[in-house]
């Protein structure tokens, strides 16, 4: 099967936040990232699920950055997008393309 | 991405995060499924401004986390094994809303329970994590009968058929969870030093003190189910015996499915003849369908006919008929849980051995002139 599979409109926006985010995306980043994306707020946990999903997809990887000594808070998990996740990228780009130029007489 | 991104990525300086409270930090963290809780904190803390905002967005994040975790998790065999566990301890509700606010108890707990350990589950740990799964089940089910005694008392379950039906649903759904949901485990001879010889003759010798006490089971049985067909008590021996053969038979190459040479190597010989004679089961993919569907479907009648007898005391106790004879059951339940539970692991043995006569098969350097196709 193909790993790259067929994404979901909310899925693609995660998936481009997070690339956007050029693997500086940690959760609440890419969160405030895919509600610019949408123009609306969208719940925590939706985005989360996705990465997850994701990243047993394989679309996605993660890795948690150690706080630095000394530093409050807790160790911040880091997202990257694979060469299979900007695959689906470039085919929910190309899918989005078709889409537009046969709606082009739509007003 | 890029080695560039990546180099990017280890370069960041993560300014400080607003925590939420100490307690109610950890209450959210261990409220969410076990693989995923390191994660979710990570990815919810950070939005925490007050306790007021954070709770409802807390609540709503584990629920999106344990239903990634139940899709993930859902066992649709399972279930329908759970659902009919329940319709059989609880039988004497008939198909009724009192029967049903049970199942959807039991059957939620252990999607819960399934999807908290989801991705987290500890080797060697398997009797224990299902021991719990039971008591959870356990746990919401009185949960359930509680709210409905408080509220609707025509919906719950009367005290007797709650009291009878937990007693035999709690172990029951145990050993459905142990038998079907086989956990990791090391795979037998892992790391011996014993000969092929020594491995063949151990792996038989298990399998015969495994078999022994399945067909001591079938000739019991025959004795505990005259009352059912009294003038044909000898089908009670004959069908499960003729059953229990034909299923041994299908795992020891029958039809000569499998093509095997006659060797001149007399040691070769005698390997690729213990090596058919072992009981491994069949593999679904079987050169030909039929025998795996039909070692499958086989496997499942023999467990079904040793499970009758224990199932006619159950029920005759469960629907009110007959008072429960301990004694009775105790024997019926051991015979059929013991070869039950033990089944899986003398497959595993026996597949462990074929796999160990195999490669001092593939080992032997003596080559064969001239084999003849049997």
């Amino acid at each position: 099967m193909d790993k790259t599979g067929t994404l979901g409109q909310f899925e693609q926006l995660v998936l481009m936040a997070a690339f956007q985010l050029r693997g500086e995306g940690y959760g609440i980043k890419i969160h405030e990232r895919v509600c610019e994306l949408m123009g609306r707020q969208v719940q925590l946990g939706t985005v989360f699920v996705s990465l997850e999903r994701m990243e047993k997809r394989g679309l996605v990887t993660s890795k948690f950055e150690e706080k630095a000594p000394g530093r409050g808070g807790r160790a911040k998990r880091f997202f990257n997008v694979t060469p299979e996740g900007e695959l689906a990228l470039r085919q929910a780009k190309s899918t989005a393309a078709v889409v537009l130029n046969g709606l082009e007489e739509l007003t | 991405m890029s080695t560039d991104t990546e180099n990017e990525t280890e370069n960041i300086t993560i300014e400080d995060t607003p925590e939420p409270p100490r307690l109610l930090g950890v209450v959210v963290e261990k409220s969410l499924p076990l693989a995923l809780q390191k994660k979710g904190a990570e990815f919810l803390f950070p939005s925490f401004t007050s306790v007021r905002q954070f709770v409802p967005k807390a609540l709503a994040f584990i629920v999106n986390a344990y239903r990634l975790q139940m899709a993930e998790a859902f066992d649709k065999i399972l279930t329908v094994l759970h659902i009919a566990c329940v319709v059989f301890c609880f039988g004497e509700a008939s198909f009724s809303y009192p029967l049903l606010i049970a199942l959807g108890a039991v059957v939620l707990a252990l999607a819960l329970f399934d999807a908290y350990l989801h991705d987290a589950r500890k080797p060697g740990a398997k009797y224990l994590e299902e021991a719990c799964a039971a008591i959870t089940a356990a746990f919401f089910l009185l949960a359930s009968q509680a709210l409905m005694w408080w509220t609707e008392p025509s919906l719950a379950l009367s005290f007797g058929g709650l009291s009878t039906g937990l007693i035999v649903c709690l172990p029951m759904l145990y050993l459905l969870r142990v038998v079907v949901r086989p956990g990791p485990s090391e795979p037998p001879f892992e790391g011996s030093n014993l000969t092929v010889d020594q491995i063949y003759t151990r792996t038989q010798l298990a399998t015969i003190l495994w078999a022994v006490p399945c067909i001591g089971t079938v000739v019991i049985n025959s004795q505990t189910m005259k009352a059912f067909l009294p003038e044909h008590d000898n089908l009670y021996i004959a069908i499960p015996m003729w059953t229990f053969m034909f299923w041994v038979r299908l795992q020891q190459n029958p039809f000569g499915r499998r093509r095997v040479q006659k060797l001149k190597d007399a040691r070769k010989q005698l390997l690729v003849h213990w090596r058919e004679r072992l009981l491994k089961g069949v593999e679904p993919n079987e050169e030909r369908a039929w025998v795996y569907f039909a070692y499958v479907a086989i496997q499942v009648l023999f467990f079904f006919e040793l499970s009758i007898p224990s199932a006619a005391v159950l029920w005759s106790w469960l629907s009110g008929h007959a008072t429960l004879d301990l004694a009775r059951l105790g024997l019926n339940l051991v015979t059929f849980v013991t070869p039950l539970l033990t089944w899986n692991y003398i497959k595993a043995l026996n597949q462990a051995a074929a796999g160990i006569i195999q490669k001092e098969i593939d080992a032997l350097v003596v080559a064969d002139v001239n084999p003849i196709t049997q």
